[in-house]
C-alpha cells in the first residue's frame, strides 16, 4: 500500500520530534498482522518514521500504553490519537497521570474506523453500517486538542439514519427492572473474568485493583453469577463520568459482551444530571471530584 | 478416586512466639508426625483464608509433630496467625524435593540461615545432628537484622550441646542489644571470617536473596566451596504445589516439583525470573 | 484401537448429530451468536456453523472449567467439616459430545492431560476428558494466522480426536480412532458405510514457514535478549491470548465464603497478569509486560516440550486473531526461529 498523503505528514511529524529530541517515543498506527488491519508501533528513532501509517483500520486507543511504567520512563512522549482516543489522553492529564507537558499530541483527523471483526472478513468500505457506533455519534472527528493535526483524506460519514447507534439502550430503557436484569445476567453469564476490558481501558489505571485486594476480598474471584456481576458493575461504576467512550473494553472482550451499552448509558445519564461529557476540556474537574450546590441528590442537603 | 487437592485437617500442639512477627507452629495429625524429608514443603490454610506455602521446619525424625516457622503478612497467614493451640490447619502435602544426605555422609557440614530462611535450614540441620556420628564437623551460622528477628532463640544452647559442633549467632550491625554477647556483622562477612573450606564439605544456605547472593559468592570464591556443593531452598509464588497451576515455572524448572532445593550449580543454569 | 474408516453423505450426518441429540447428547458445537462464532449447545444440526474456520473461543472449558469447585467447607463450633469437591464430577456430563470442533482444538486434549497426570493425577480433568466424545473436522482451508503444521500438528490430524470428519464432495469420510467414538456411532451404523484406509483421501503436503525447533533453540539460550522487551510493548496484558488459548491452563485458587460455610474454587489465571509471580513480600520477578510474555513463549515453546515431549501449542492461531494490539504470535515464534 503506497503512503497516503496523511501518511507522510504523520511520518515526518514523528521524524522532526524524535531528531530535535522533544520526544524520545513516538506511539503511532502501523500495518498489522493482515492488509485490514492495523498495530501500534512505538518507534524510537527519526529513520523508524516511516514505517508510521493511518487509515480507517487503525482501532486501537494508543492512549492505553499511556499507563504503562515501560511506556513512562520515556518521559516526553508523542502519540498519534483520533478524536476518540485524544479524550482519553485529556482525561489522564484532567486526574493528573499525565503532564501536560511531556505529551506531544499528534491528532489525526478521523471519519470512522471499520469494526474490526467486519474487517478481518474483507471489509475494506467505511459506512455507517461497517463502522463502530462511537463514530456515529462522533463530534470529535477532528480531536478537541494537539499539538500536530494531520487531516484526513477520507470522506466525512455519511449518516442516513438508518442505522441507530447504540439502539439497545432505548431498547432496554423500556425494560422493566426484571427484564433488564434478565439481560444482563444472560450476558454476564459469559464473563470469564480476563479482565481483558480493564487492561485495554486507557483510563483503568490503578496500580492495585480493586479485585487484586484480598484483605477483604471485596470483588468475589468466581467467573459464575456473583463475581461476573460484581466485577462488571464496579467497573462501570469507577468509570462513569471518566469514560471516554473509545469502545475498546468492548472490542477486547474475548465473549462479546456489549460494554459499551453500560458505558454509554452511564454517559448519558451523566451528562443528563449533571451536563458533562468527560475527556472534552484538560481543565475541567472530575464530575465526581468536586460538589456544586446545583446538584440534585436531596440526601447531601 | 483422590481429589489431590484435598487437605487434611492438623491440631495445633504448640505455638511458639518466635519473634514479635514470626512463630513456629508444631502439628499433629493422628497424635504425632507425617512423613516427609527436610526441605519439602506443605500448603497450610486457615480454610476459607487461602493457603500458603511453608517449608517445614523440624526433623521428621522427631515424631511428637511437624512444625514451620511463618510471618503474618497477607491473608492467608494473617488467618493462621489468628488460631490458638487446639485449632485446626488445613495441610496438603509434603511436596517438592528434598536435600540429598546421602551427598552428605561423612563431611564437614556448614548450615547458614538469615533471618526466617532459617526454618528450612533448621530441618535439615536438625536431622544431621539427630544422627551426629554420620557426618563430620558442623558448624551453624544464624544472622538477623537484630535480636529482635533471630527465632529459635529458646534453642540455641541445644544446638550447642553437639558435638564438634560450633554455632555462631550474629546480628547485623546496629541490630545488637547492650547485653548481647554475639557476634555483629552481616552473615557474609561473619562467614568469610570462619576458617572453613570446601574440601569434603557441604554447605546449605537459605535467607534473604541478598544474603544467599553474597554468602554464596564468599563460600565459592573466598572459601573454595564447589557449586555442586551448596545447596540452597528457593521461595517461590506457589498455589497448587504440585506442578500443575504453572505458577512456579522458572525456566526449565518447575519449583514445586524440581525443587525448591537447588544446588547453587542447578541454580546457575535457571534464568533470572525468580 | 486401529482405525476404523467409514463414509458417510452429508445428509446422514446430519441425521447423525440430530440422533444423538435426541438421544440425550449432550452436543457441543461451533454456534453462531451475533455476528460471531462460539461452542455452544446444539439442538439441532442446522445451528451448527461447520464452515467457519475456528470458534472465537476454544473448548478448554469443557475440560478445565473456568471456576471449578475443588471443595466446600462448613464450621460448627470448633469443628471443620469439609466436603469433597471431585464427587460431582464423577460420573458428570458422560453424554457430551463437541462436534465440528478443527483438529487443533482437539489436540489440547492428550497435550494438557500430560501436565493434568504429571506424578499427581488431576482426577477432575481425568474425568471430564474422559467422559468427552471429540468429533472434529479437518480443515481444508487454513488462514494466515494458522500455525498447527508448525506445531507438529497438521489441518488433517486425528490427535486427540475419537472420530475425525475429512469433507470430500458431498460426503465425508469417517476415521474412528478410539472405542468410544465408536460406541458412539454403533447405534447409527446403518447411516455409515465401512471402507478401507486407502479409499480415504490422503493428506494434504502441508508447508512449514519455520522450524519450532528453532524458536525453542533460540529460546533456550536468549533469556536476556531485547527483543522480549521491544516487541511486547504494545502488549497490554489483556490475557485474551491465554484465555482463549485451547491449551494454557495456569490457573488460581481461592476460597470464598463467611463465618459459616463457604469453598476452595480455582479459576483461569493468567501469566500475562501482573500479580501472577507477586509475592507477598513486594518482589516481583517478572516486572515489566516483556518478562511476563517471555515467560509465555518459554513456558509453549521450551519448558513443556522438555517435560512431556509436546510443545505447549497446537497453532489455532487464536492468541493472534484475538489480540487487541495484534501481536501475532506466529509472526514472533518465526522472529525466533530466524534469530536461532
Amino acid at each position: 500500500m503506497a503512503n497516503t498523503k496523511t501518511d507522510e505528514k504523520l511520518q515526518k511529524i514523528a521524524k522532526d520530534l524524535l531528531e530535535s529530541g522533544e520526544v524520545s517515543l513516538v506511539i503511532g498506527y502501523a500495518k498489522g498482522s493482515n492488509p485490514q488491519r492495523m498495530r501500534p508501533l512505538f518507534i524510537t528513532k527519526p529513520e523508524e518514521a516511516d514505517k508510521l501509517s493511518f487509515n480507517h483500520h487503525a482501532v486501537q486507543d494508543l492512549a492505553v500504553f499511556l499507563k504503562k511504567p515501560e511506556v513512562k520512563k520515556f518521559g516526553k512522549i508523542g502519540i498519534v490519537v483520533k478524536g476518540c482516543d485524544e479524550k482519553a489522553v485529556n482525561a489522564l492529564i484532567q486526574e493528573y497521570q499525565l503532564s501536560r507537558e511531556n505529551i506531544k499530541i499528534i491528532g489525526v483527523e478521523c471519519n470512522g474506523v471499520i469494526r474490526q471483526n467486519l474487517a478481518d472478513k474483507g471489509e475494506t468500505g467505511v459506512s455507517e453500517s461497517t463502522v463502530y457506533d462511537k463514530c456515529l455519534i462522533c463530534e470529535e472527528h477532528t480531536p478537541v486538542l494537539y499539538d500536530f493535526l494531520v487531516e484526513s483524506e477520507e470522506p466525512k460519514l455519511n449518516l442516513s439514519g438508518s442505522v441507530k447507534p447504540y439502539a439497545k439502550i432505548e431498547e432496554l430503557e423500556s425494560m422493566s427492572a426484571d427484564e433488564k436484569n434478565a439481560f444482563w445476567a444472560k450476558e454476564f453469564d459469559k464473563c470469564i473474568k480476563c479482565y481483558a476490558c480493564r487492561q485495554a481501558c486507557p483510563l483503568c489505571y490503578c496500580s492495585r485493583c480493586i479485585v487484586e485486594k484480598n484483605m477483604p476480598q471485596w470483588i468475589d474471584t468466581n467467573s459464575e453469577e456473583t463475581g461476573n456481576a460484581q466485577w462488571n458493575l464496579i467497573r462501570a461504576y469507577h468509570l462513569s463520568g471518566r469514560c471516554i467512550g473509545c469502545g475498546e473494553c468492548e472490542r477486547a472482550c474475548p465473549v462479546n459482551i456489549p460494554l459499551m451499552l453500560i458505558n454509554e448509558k452511564m454517559a448519558r445519564d451523566i451528562n443528563n444530571m449533571f451536563g458533562y461529557k468527560s475527556g472534552l476540556d484538560i481543565n475541567a474537574k472530575p464530575v465526581f471530584g468536586v460538589f456544586s450546590e446545583s446538584d440534585f441528590n436531596d440526601f447531601i442537603k | 478416586m483422590e481429589n489431590i487437592y484435598l487437605p487434611k485437617l492438623a491440631e495445633i500442639k504448640e505455638i511458639i512466639q518466635e519473634t514479635a512477627d514470626t512463630k513456629t507452629i508444631r502439628l499433629t495429625i493422628d497424635g504425632g508426625s507425617i512423613n516427609f524429608l527436610p526441605g519439602q514443603f506443605g500448603e497450610f490454610s486457615l480454610i476459607g483464608e487461602g493457603e500458603s506455602t511453608f517449608g517445614f521446619s523440624s526433623s521428621p525424625l522427631r515424631k511428637e509433630y511437624f512444625e514451620f516457622s511463618f510471618r503474618s503478612s497477607g491473608r492467608a497467614t494473617t488467618g493462621i496467625n489468628s488460631l490458638n493451640e487446639g485449632d485446626k490447619i488445613a495441610f496438603r502435602g509434603p511436596y517438592g524435593n528434598y536435600f540429598d544426605t546421602s551427598k552428605m555422609k561423612g563431611k564437614d557440614l556448614i548450615f547458614v540461615g538469615g533471618g526466617i530462611g532459617m526454618a528450612p535450614v533448621k530441618s535439615i540441620m536438625e536431622y544431621c545432628l539427630d544422627e551426629r556420628d554420620d557426618y563430620g564437623k558442623i558448624t551453624i551460622l544464624y544472622g538477623a537484622r537484630s535480636v529482635g528477628d533471630l527465632l529459635y532463640k529458646a534453642i540455641f544452647d541445644e544446638w550447642k550441646k553437639y558435638k564438634n559442633t560450633d554455632v555462631i549467632i550474629t546480628v547485623d550491625p546496629g541490630g545488637e542489644t547492650p547485653d548481647w554477647t554475639g557476634k555483629v556483622g552481616f552473615v557474609p562477612t561473619i562467614l568469610e571470617q570462619l576458617p572453613l573450606k570446601g574440601e569434603n564439605s557441604v554447605a546449605i544456605v537459605c535467607g534473604p536473596p541478598i544474603m544467599i547472593k553474597f554468602a554464596l559468592k564468599s563460600l565459592e570464591e573466598k572459601m573454595g566451596f564447589d557449586k555442586s556443593d551448596i545447596i540452597t531452598t528457593l521461595e517461590n509464588r506457589m498455589k497448587c504445589g504440585l506442578g500443575k497451576c504453572g505458577r512456579c515455572n522458572v525456566g526449565s524448572v518447575y519449583v514445586c516439583k524440581d525443587g525448591p532445593v537447588f544446588t547453587a550449580k542447578e541454580l546457575e543454569s535457571l534464568p533470572n525470573d525468580f | 484401537m486401529e482405525e476404523k474408516y467409514f463414509e458417510i453423505s452429508a445428509e446422514n450426518l446430519k441425521k447423525f448429530v440430530d440422533g444423538i441429540i435426541a438421544d440425550n447428547f449432550e452436543v457441543i458445537a461451533p454456534i453462531d451468536k451475533d455476528g460471531e462464532t462460539f461452542y455452544g449447545k446444539l439442538g439441532k444440526f442446522e445451528e451448527a456453523n461447520l464452515d467457519i474456520l475456528l470458534p472465537k473461543m476454544s473448548y478448554k472449558e469443557f475440560l478445565l472449567p473456568k471456576t471449578e469447585t475443588l471443595l466446600e467447607y462448613s464450621f460448627s463450633g470448633v469443628d471443620t467439616e469439609i466436603k469433597d469437591g471431585l464427587e460431582a464430577v464423577v460420573g458428570a456430563n458422560e453424554k457430551r459430545v463437541i462436534f465440528g470442533g478443527r483438529p487443533c482444538d482437539a489436540a489440547a486434549g492428550p497435550i494438557m492431560e500430560k501436565v493434568f497426570n504429571w506424578d499427581y493425577k488431576d482426577e477432575f480433568f481425568n474425568e471430564r476428558f474422559k467422559n468427552l466424545t471429540i468429533v472434529s473436522i479437518a480443515c481444508e482451508k487454513p488462514d494466515n494466522y494458522c500455525f498447527c503444521t508448525e506445531m507438529q500438528l497438521s489441518p488433517e490430524s486425528s490427535y486427540g480426536s475419537d472420530i475425525l470428519l475429512k469433507k470430500a464432495g458431498d460426503k465425508y469420510f469417517a476415521i474412528v480412532t478410539s472405542e468410544k467414538g465408536l460406541n458412539l456411532v454403533k447405534p447409527y451404523i446403518s447411516l455409515f458405510k465401512e471402507t478401507a484406509k486407502d479409499k480415504v483421501p490422503a493428506d494434504k503436503d502441508w508447508k512449514k514457514l519455520f522450524e519450532i525447533e528453532r524458536t525453542k533453540s533460540f529460546l533456550d539460550k536468549n533469556f536476556e535478549h531485547n527483543y522480549f522487551q521491544d516487541r511486547f510493548l504494545s502488549c497490554i496484558g489483556c490475557g485474551v491470548c491465554t484465555y482463549t488459548c485451547p491449551t494454557c491452563h495456569c490457573f488460581d485458587i481461592q476460597d470464598e465464603g463467611n463465618l459459616k460455610e463457604g469453598r476452595r474454587i480455582r479459576n483461569w489465571d493468567s501469566c500475562q497478569f501482573g500479580i501472577f509471580t507477586l509475592h507477598t513480600s513486594g518482589h516481583n520477578p517478572r516486572v515489566t509486560q516483556g518478562d511476563r510474555y517471555r515467560q509465555r513463549l518459554m513456558h509453549k515453546f521450551k519448558i513443556y516440550s522438555e517435560k512431556f515431549d509436546k510443545y505447549l501449542c497446537v497453532g489455532c492461531g487464536r492468541c493472534s486473531r484475538n489480540c487487541p494490539e495484534d501481536i501475532d504470535i506466529k509472526e514472533v515464534a518465526k522472529d525466533l526461529a530466524d534469530m536461532a
